[in-house]
């Protein structure tokens, strides 16, 4: 009984060592600076995230009167769970398993100032 | 004992290998390498946005076309901020969230959430709320057609573009917004249609 307990111990921390699990809390990101002037039709985007470290949400922080969108760009340059709003507008992906970036854009006919960001969360890779 | 530790350890690592290498399928899987899998949606949602206690005023769950549920609520921040909240099981969370309240600027509010794209959206929905005045909305289309907007008890309503719509480039650029006598009270337009 103590070698298959001391088994288990062992196989416990090789979990631990190889780094399976989750890691510490989401770690935030500005892909633009506070008060950025978005033109009509600008956009901007972060880079890519990778196994280590996936984006979790994305913000567009504007005013009330501002038009804008944000979305989630995969490695091929299609756009999943896409929103258009004005004022704060923020969404999560409907997943976190796959490779993408962020992207912010001032879809209206007038400029304003905004800031983008998101929030990425890490895992202990090996 | 000792023949049980003999199977019980090999046993244990093979199930641990398969762990490490393991994970779900997903469309985009090839990318992906032992990574565990995606996060719960209360895990997942609205870190940047601070909710006061007990603001909360749920709107009510509706339905959509493929049958997934999706949850609308208004919430108030804690530096200000009014916002409609939308949750679902396999639609991402999201908000828009408004100085001064929801309907100071405009007597609905609302956010425009698609897939696809950036050409073509292959499901587009509009969830909204309408200021306590309004007794029926329309929404407005690109081709300059409308429809009559569902609004519940709270105001709340969920448009969904049709897949004909979507095929044909047709989509949601505005609402008209009814008071009591039936008089029009509004019209709001989307600056660019999306």
């Amino acid at each position: 009984m103590r070698r298959l307990v001391l088994a288990l111990a062992f196989a416990a921390l090789l979990l631990a060592a190889l780094g399976v699990g989750k890691g510490a809390a989401d770690t935030f990101y500005g892909y633009t600076s506070p008060g950025t002037w978005f033109s009509s039709g600008q956009g901007y985007g972060s880079v890519y995230d990778n196994i280590c470290s996936r984006w979790s949400e994305n913000h567009f922080s504007k005013g009330g009167s501002a038009w804008g969108l944000i979305t989630f760009i995969d490695s091929g340059g299609g756009w999943h769970d896409s929103m258009q709003g004005f004022g704060w507008i923020h969404r999560a992906p409907s997943s976190l398993n796959w490779t993408k970036k962020l992207h912010c854009r001032n879809n209206s006919g007038v400029g304003y100032q905004g800031g983008c960001f998101g929030y990425r969360h890490a895992y202990q890779c090996a | 004992m000792k023949r049980f530790v003999v199977v019980a350890v090999p046993m244990l690592a093979g199930v641990t290998i398969g762990l490490l290498w393991w994970q779900p399928g997903t469309e985009h899987s090839a990318s992906v390498q032992a990574e565990p899998a995606a996060l719960s949606k209360t895990e997942e949602s609205g870190q940047g946005l601070e909710l006061k206690p007990g603001s909360e005023r749920r709107l009510g769950v509706f339905k959509l076309v493929h049958g997934r549920d999706l949850s609308l609520s208004t919430a108030d921040t804690t530096d200000g901020k009014s916002c409609l909240i939308e949750s679902g099981e396999a639609d991402a969370d999201s908000s828009v969230c408004l100085e001064d309240g929801l309907f100071t600027l405009r007597k609905v509010a609302f956010s425009v959430d698609s897939q696809g794209g950036p050409q073509r959206f292959s499901e587009l929905h509009v969830p909204g709320v309408v200021a306590s005045g309004v007794r029926s909305a329309e929404i407005l289309k690109t081709d300059g057609s409308s429809a009559s907007l569902d609004l519940s008890s709270e105001g709340a309503f969920v448009y969904e573009s049709p897949e004909s719509d979507l095929e044909q480039a047709i989509y949601p650029n505005g609402f008209r917004l009814y008071g009591p006598s039936g008089r029009l009270a509004e019209t709001v337009h989307f600056p660019t249609g999306p």
